[in-house]
């Protein structure tokens, strides 16, 4: 026991990063961890989440590591270390006794409060400068009163880990950097979004190099596929064809009279990511006299919606309208961007398209969405821009003048679901009663949907549904809930 | 607030009938757009080699 009392150690900065330089002595120097911007933003997420211990088990097989180690570092003349260190953070005041108690004596009640104070955990790999493996952490809580928002990540994937024989249970999306040799951002953009399909769709999970190399094989360049010098679009769209996926492209710059507002970027991204999909943002990233210009991958995995007053006073300023969408009452995104960190909060500047997050901190001035790719199941067929435009040119018109005529307003929303999500939505709020709420509910439905919701001064009133498998461009079913 | 519920229902009802009416409207007028959004999903060549690699 007196040994399992060291390895729970207090988090603390110190233990943190001593931990981590220990682990990586061989490839860096202590200076490089601790500057490091992925393992400072690490270091303070947990310390938000209220991390109180860290449990580090030396000689950890990461399987994504394995994979990467056989296709790319067992060929070097450097003895790369085969194993990792992974790092697990837990909260509550008694952890570390009841941690200790459990080895002694099981006890289920016992599993459950160190599994409910199971923060998450990170792999670190022994690399030089490119340390932080797959990391697997706790969201931050859905609702900040004190902010007033609500933070949404849709269908988290389902990850258990194993201490010591303890299952521990966690729903997110796991996160891990570049290491520069099998993976740049593109890769390890695609890695995350793997880990959210495998769910949705019944998609493989592979390894950064594995997904590096079957782009580059499905796409070939003249370049090396190895060290990874990056993937483009063409790759990224042959990769997820590979494995039976769809994909929806947009190209921002042909944005035109589409999208000539941040606001309308908003309605597309909830629209799809309320479902639960992973949207690969592609970053360009400029200097203030744009004389140096790059571009960056990640994903976009969740987004806020703001609450109480903030609400309220948005509210306040679109009702004037008569009209608004749900995704106006969006501050920030999440997103998997392995040069920041997981959860990376990103809003809209003013500027058109323009983000701000922790790369404003850095060299560049101007952090800029220049694509978006949204992998979809095969089956998925009617774009969104369909519906989106049936709410402008159609809906929107006929609610305005019906806000005008009664002095009321009305909120929509856009998004795509599966049959499942939807009749379970339908159930849990309630809607309608008797035989037409058993009508609805035991209707024959399309396996995918695009919802296009309104509500009358927040109070759901009818829904339009497309049928998302085929190609019809006007809804397919209207269900009045009044 | 029974009656201002019925007005609602009203509401609803009137709005499904008209946009319903106006739905071969927006097939045409979507129609117009069609080649704006095929240029907005389509991959370029310069930019689909684009490298992501920061």
């Amino acid at each position: 026991m007196e040994e399992l009392d060291e390895v729970i150690v207090d988090f603390t900065k110190e233990n943190f990063f001593n931990y981590i330089e220990d682990s990586t002595l061989k490839y860096s120097d202590s200076i490089s961890v601790r500057n490091d911007p992925k393992l400072i933003y690490l270091y303070n997420y947990f310390k938000h989440l209220r991390a109180r211990y860290i449990i580090a088990e030396k000689n950890y097989v990461d399987k994504d590591y394995s994979i990467d180690y056989s296709l790319f570092y067992s060929r070097s003349f450097f003895p790369y270390n085969k194993k990792c260190l992974r790092l697990s953070f837990f909260s509550g005041k008694n952890t570390k006794e009841k941690i200790t108690s459990i080895i002694r004596d099981f006890d289920k009640r016992v599993l459950e409060d160190i599994s409910g104070n199971f923060l998450g955990f990170i792999v670190i790999k022994p690399l030089a400068e490119r340390y932080v493996g797959r990391t697997v952490l706790r969201t931050y809580p859905n609702e900040d009163k004190r902010k007033k928002i609500i933070r949404i990540f849709p269908r988290l994937a389902n990850y258990q880990a194993s201490l010591y024989g303890m299952p521990l249970r966690i729903n997110s999306v796991a996160f891990q950097e570049q290491d520069k040799a099998v993976s740049a951002c593109a890769t390890v953009a695609l890695w995350v979004a793997l880990h959210k399909l495998r769910d949705l769709f019944n998609t493989p999970l592979l390894s950064p190099s594995e997904i590096t190399l079957e782009s580059g094989k499905n796409f070939p360049l003249l370049g090396r596929i190895f060290p990874s010098e990056g993937l483009n679009a063409y790759q990224i769209v042959s990769f997820l064809k590979k494995i039976d996926l769809e994909i929806q492209y947009i190209d921002m710059e042909e944005r035109g009279q589409i999208f000539d507002n941040n606001d309308k970027v908003k309605i597309l991204l909830f629209s799809y990511l309320k479902f639960g999909l992973p949207v690969i943002i592609k970053l360009k990233l400029c200097t203030h006299d744009q004389t140096r210009t790059a571009y960056h991958a990640a994903t976009i995995l969740g987004y806020n919606l703001v609450t109480g007053e903030k609400e309220a006073d948005l509210i306040k300023k679109k009702k004037k309208n008569y009209f608004f969408y749900e995704s106006d009452l969006i501050e920030e995104f999440y997103i998997h961007d392995d040069q920041i960190g997981p959860f990376a909060r990103s809003k809209f500047r003013e500027e058109k398209y323009c983000l701000e997050n922790e790369w404003l901190k850095t060299e560049w001035d101007e952090i800029m969405i220049d694509d978006l790719i949204i992998p979809l199941y095969h089956k998925i067929r009617l774009s969104f821009f369909s519906v989106y435009r049936y709410a402008e040119l159609n809906l929107k018109m006929t609610l305005i003048k019906a806000g005008e005529k009664n002095n009321t307003w009305f909120k929509a929303s856009i998004y795509l679901a599966d049959v499942n999500q939807y009749k379970e939505e339908i159930l849990k709020l309630g809607l309608l009663k008797g035989s037409k709420r058993i009508d609805l509910l035991t209707k024959s439905l399309p396996k995918f949907l695009w919802v296009l919701r309104v509500f009358n001064e927040n109070k759901l009133i009818f829904d339009c549904i497309f049928d998302a498998t085929d190609l019809r461009e006007i809804p397919s079913y209207y269900f009045d809930f009044q | 607030m029974a009656s201002k519920n019925i007005k609602k229902a009203v509401i609803a009802k009137k709005i499904i009938r008209q946009v319903k009416r106006n739905n071969a409207r927006f097939i045409e007028e979507f129609k117009k757009e069609k080649p704006i959004i095929e240029a907005m999903t389509t991959i370029k060549p310069e930019k689909g080699l684009r490298k992501f690699n920061i």
